[in-house]
């Protein structure tokens, strides 16, 4: 079967878990818990995910092709070869630029109405 | 040694107690993804331990239990829903199947001129007892068979729509979409407006499933049978091209279209949307295979 790739504007707006594990894999693969430990780090402790979340959207985002499993494993002795790593698909890049042109393009409406500003 | 037991009593039973939880998730979600949960979960509860001891560990169940309520309730709910995207399919395909037989039924009011022809050409006239019968039967099922038909081809096209939609892409989904407006449109228009106005909306449902056929035909994003839409699609537009736009052409057949054409043509129809049906509703098992894009939320 020839099944037609989806657009990667047809996934926008991602939601915050979508977008963080995107952004974690932004620089290379990882496995299950350092996506968790590196969404963590990267929102400030602002965004935790629990397994079920994280395993959650790894399988939706497996099916909508945004990452793919690697099928390479670690060394044994590095690390625990069981794991699953991940990495973004060409799809998953094209999504997460898109997702962070987005979310700047708000950002510079929040500052041309002096958002932050009016917080501060 | 299993490398468990080397671990604080409280961590061996949080991953016990876990992994006991983890038996509520469907068995497929569980099966694929429960090795790596647990194991992000002994991780997690490693690095809480260390931390901050028994208190980090509760603080680390208060958070993950809220996790695990959120997302058993949430890929139960994906499971409820594929199955409910699968039965929707496989009923629809059953439909288009029943809208074959259906739209056969429609040829019952004419049915008397196929016992006279039957009777005539081997020289035994239809008795008014068979007659009478016939003239019974047909009064009842008059009005029915062309409403009931647009109803269930209308149902076919929406199966089609949810399980071929997407891999046959966006003007392929536009064509059945007017399929099913049309299908709609023309089950009111039967009851409401003159029958030209139906005709026409007919043909425009049938147009849909036509556009649709040239599609796959390229796409081809069914296993077999991407040839029937086009075939079942073609003619009623055909028809209703020439009985409107160019009725001389089908003078060339006769004061009054003959039988064996219309019932050819019929016949044709309904055997290309009985298979599409049953191709349809025998799909279901690559269904489940798919992810709708549309269950991307997360």
């Amino acid at each position: 079967m020839s099944a037609t790739a989806p657009l990667p504007e047809n996934l926008l707006p991602m939601t915050p878990a979508m977008f963080n594990i995107l952004l974690a894999l932004a620089d290379g693969e990882k496995h299950g818990y350092a996506i968790m430990l590196e969404v963590e780090e990267n929102t400030h402790g602002a965004v935790k995910m629990g397994p079920g979340t994280l395993y959650g959207s790894i399988k939706r985002m497996l099916a909508s092709g945004l990452i793919e499993e690697s099928d390479e494993r670690p060394d044994p002795v590095l690390d625990d070869e069981r794991r699953r790593y991940y990495r973004l698909s060409g799809l998953g890049q094209r999504a997460l630029r898109l997702e962070a042109e987005r979310l700047e393009q708000q950002l510079s409406v929040a500052r041309l109405k002096q958002v932050l500003e009016k917080g501060a | 040694m299993d490398p468990i037991t080397s671990e604080p009593q409280s961590l061996i039973l949080s991953m016990r107690i876990y992994k006991g939880l983890l038996a509520v998730y469907p068995s497929e979600f569980r099966r694929a993804y429960g090795g790596p949960m647990l194991q992000v979960f002994r991780d997690c509860c490693r690095k809480a331990y260390s931390q901050s001891g028994l208190k980090g560990l509760i603080h680390l169940w208060a958070l993950t239990l809220f996790d695990w309520l959120k997302t058993v309730i949430e890929e139960q709910l994906n499971r409820g829903t594929q199955m409910t995207r699968g039965k929707f399919i496989r009923l629809s395909g059953w439909g288009m199947v029943l809208a074959g037989v259906t739209l056969l039924l429609t040829f019952l009011p004419d049915a008397d001129r196929i016992l006279d022809g039957f009777y005539l050409t081997f020289g035994s006239p239809a008795t008014p007892a068979q007659h009478n019968l016939y003239q019974t039967l047909s009064e009842g099922v008059r009005s029915l068979p062309i409403p009931l038909t647009i109803l269930l081809i209308t149902f076919g096209l929406l199966g089609l729509y949810i399980r071929y939609g997407e891999p046959a892409g966006q003007p392929a989904k536009i064509a059945i979409g007017v399929g099913i407006f049309s299908g709609a449109a023309s089950l009111v228009s039967w009851f409401t407006v003159p029958r030209p106005t139906t005709n026409i909306l007919i043909a425009f449902m049938f147009a849909g499933l036509f556009v649709f056929g040239l599609i796959a035909l390229r796409v081809k994003p069914m296993q077999r049978g991407n040839g029937l839409p086009v075939l079942a699609g073609f003619w009623w537009p055909l028809l209703v091209i020439l009985t409107y736009v160019f009725p001389q052409v089908l003078r060339f057949l006769g004061p009054q279209v003959p039988l064996w054409f219309s019932l050819t043509i019929f016949s044709i129809i309904s055997i290309c949307l009985a298979l599409l049906g049953y191709l349809l509703q025998a799909d279901i098992l690559r269904v489940k295979e798919t992810t709708p894009h549309q269950g991307i939320r997360l």
